[in-house]
Parts: C-alpha cells; structure tokens; sequence
C-alpha cells in the first residue's frame, strides 16, 4: 500500500536532455566511475534534483563506455522539485530512462503548508504521481 | 659437283647472323631510353643551409618510468633548443605524450606545440590540445601544463570534454593522484549534457 500523492507537472517528458552543473566532476581513470561533487543540481524540464554528491552509473555496468547513462545516485541532502512540489530526502536515485526517482532516508514533502514524512518515496515523472511508504505522516496545517 | 644446299646455307649464315647480332646489339644503345644520372640516387629536397645553421633534431623521441610505476613516453615531429642559447627550453613541434597509469589505464596528450622545461621537468602544450584518456573521455584545450616526469598535468583554461555520459564543459581540469587512484577532475563550473534519445 502507501500513500498515492500528485507530484509535479503531467508533461514531463523523459526524453528531453539530462543537464547537470556542478563544481566539480571527478572520473576515476581505472573504473571510469563519474562523480559529481559540491552543489550538484540535476536538471530535466520541470525537474530539479539538488544534492551534494551524484554518482552516474551507466547502462553497461558501472564504467564501461557504452555512453548511455542508466541512474544517477544522488547523496547528501538531496532536494527533488517538480513544479509547485518540493522533497526532501538524505538520498535519491534518478533512474532516467523509466523517468523515476526512488527518494530514501526521512522523506518530507511538502505541498503549500502540509507535509507529509515517510523513510521512502518512488515519484513517477511521467505520471506526475509520488508513492510514499514506509511510517508515512501528514502534518496538517489548521487554516487559522 | 651435286647441288651443295648445306654448304650455301652455312655462306649465307655467316653473313646473315652476325647482321643480326649486330641490329639486336644496336637496339641496347640506340634505341634505349636516355639514362639520365642525375636522377639516379633520389636525395631530399631539404633546405641544407638552413638544417646546417639550426641546432636540432627530428622525431625525437623519450620514455621513463617514474617512482608509482607509470610509464611515460613523449615524441615530437621535431625539437629545437632555444635561440638565445638558453640550455633547459626546448621548443618542439608535433608534440605527444603517453601516460600509461599503474593499473593499465592511458591518457595521451597531444598538441602543435609543446615547450618542455628539462629544470621544471614540465612542459607546456599550446594549440588545440587533445587529450584522451582510455576510459572513454575526449577533452580538447588550448593551453595544458604537463608534467614529464610523473603522471600530472593541468590545464587552467576552459575545456570542452566528450565522455561516455555525454558533452561536457568546465573552466578547468587536472590529472590528480588521490590514493593510489588516478583521477581526472573538472572544475570551476562543470556542466555535463546527457541525451538520452542520443
């Protein structure tokens, strides 16, 4: 079970190009694994992913040079925005073919004043629709 | 005296065949193309004043191994020392160098011109620089300061990167050792575009 919540926008389109900045990028020269460290933000259309960290992992395997990128971990207080809604959570895999992004580690997610919290939170882009589970909590602003 | 055929043959043999032997022997002088001598021994078309003038050398080439295990090989198209006599700058042409790290990965440089320092050990690359390193990254500068005798190099201008991940930029980039592992690293604003219909 879990709670079925609207995350984002409908159109997101997980075709369009992955753009990442960072300040930093490392590449291991005998694994080829690539990190991005210190401000990372992870950008798709509406999304926004903020961590500090982003490990790329590709299609083939970790390194190999297949050029096709299959997730990106992302560590270190990470933030997903997506249109009006915001998540916050200590980590968070962008896995970016199936447009999905598994956030984990205290959950909170915010939608105007409400929150909700839970230790883990699978967002469907193309959906626009998040599952969150796991001691999910809602914190419900009384309109005063 | 009966008809003699044998002995008229061999009269008119004699005369005949030395005739003969006299046109083929003709057909090797006068009728053979002009040897020209001058073109027997191909030599180059090289300005010789000037190779005489310049102190330097062509396709020099240099390798070593350094403490970590690294080997290292440098080669040019040519190299000439500095005109003003100063001993330690070499200016070269066609430059290249090979880093193949400890753990069997290889990056090589390669630029127009590489200026090498024999008391700094380092040399400096200059006009489109490319460097490639075997993990599936090309990245292109216009000014890279490597070292020649360890695995180090840097460049402090921006780079264009391509890499297995996709088309990437950065306002600088270094070849750094951190434990034991080699890394190259971006900086100063790294950007990387992934295109997944690519």
């Amino acid at each position: 079970q879990g709670t079925q919540i609207p995350f984002g926008g409908y159109e997101h389109n997980a075709s369009l190009p992955v753009e990442v900045i960072s300040d930093a990028l490392e590449v291991d020269q005998e694994t080829g694994n690539a990190t991005f460290v210190g401000n990372v933000v992870i950008g798709q259309g509406e999304m926004r992913l903020n961590a500090s960290k982003v490990v790329v992992e590709y299609k083939t395997g970790v390194n190999q040079t297949g050029g096709k990128i299959s997730r990106m971990v992302a560590s270190g207080g990470v933030i997903l925005v997506n249109g009006p809604e915001a998540a916050e959570a200590d980590e968070a895999v962008y896995s970016i073919d199936n447009a999905e992004i598994t956030m984990s580690g205290n959950v909170i997610l915010t939608q105007g004043n409400n929150a909700l919290s839970s230790t883990q939170m699978v967002v469907d882009l193309n959906t626009g629709r998040a599952q969150m589970t796991g001691r999910v909590k809602t914190i419900l602003q009384p309109e005063n | 005296m009966k008809n003699n055929t044998y002995s008229t043959f061999i009269f008119w043999a004699k005369i005949t065949l030395p005739l003969l032997a006299l046109a083929l022997l003709s057909t090797v002088f006068l009728l053979a193309r002009p040897i020209d001598p001058g073109n027997a021994i191909p030599f180059a078309k090289v300005n010789v004043e000037e190779l005489a003038r310049e102190k330097g050398i062509s396709a020099p080439n240099y390798s070593g191994i350094t403490r970590d295990g690294t080997t290292i090989s440098i080669s040019a198209n040519s190299a000439k020392p500095q005109p003003n006599g100063d001993r330690s700058t070499i200016t070269t042409e066609g430059f290249n160098a090979e880093f193949e790290l400890p753990e069997g990965a290889i990056v090589t440089l390669e630029s127009e011109t590489g200026v090498i320092n024999t008391d700094t050990q380092s040399a400096r690359l200059e006009g489109n620089v490319r460097v490639v390193s075997s993990v599936g990254y090309v990245v292109r500068s216009e000014q890279v300061d490597a070292s020649i005798s360890d695995a180090r190099f840097s460049s402090t201008v921006p780079i264009s990167a391509v890499g297995p991940g996709g088309k990437i930029t950065a306002g600088s980039m270094e070849l750094v050792r951190r434990n034991e592992n080699y890394l190259l690293v971006f900086k100063d604003g790294v950007k990387l575009i992934y295109d997944p219909k690519g």
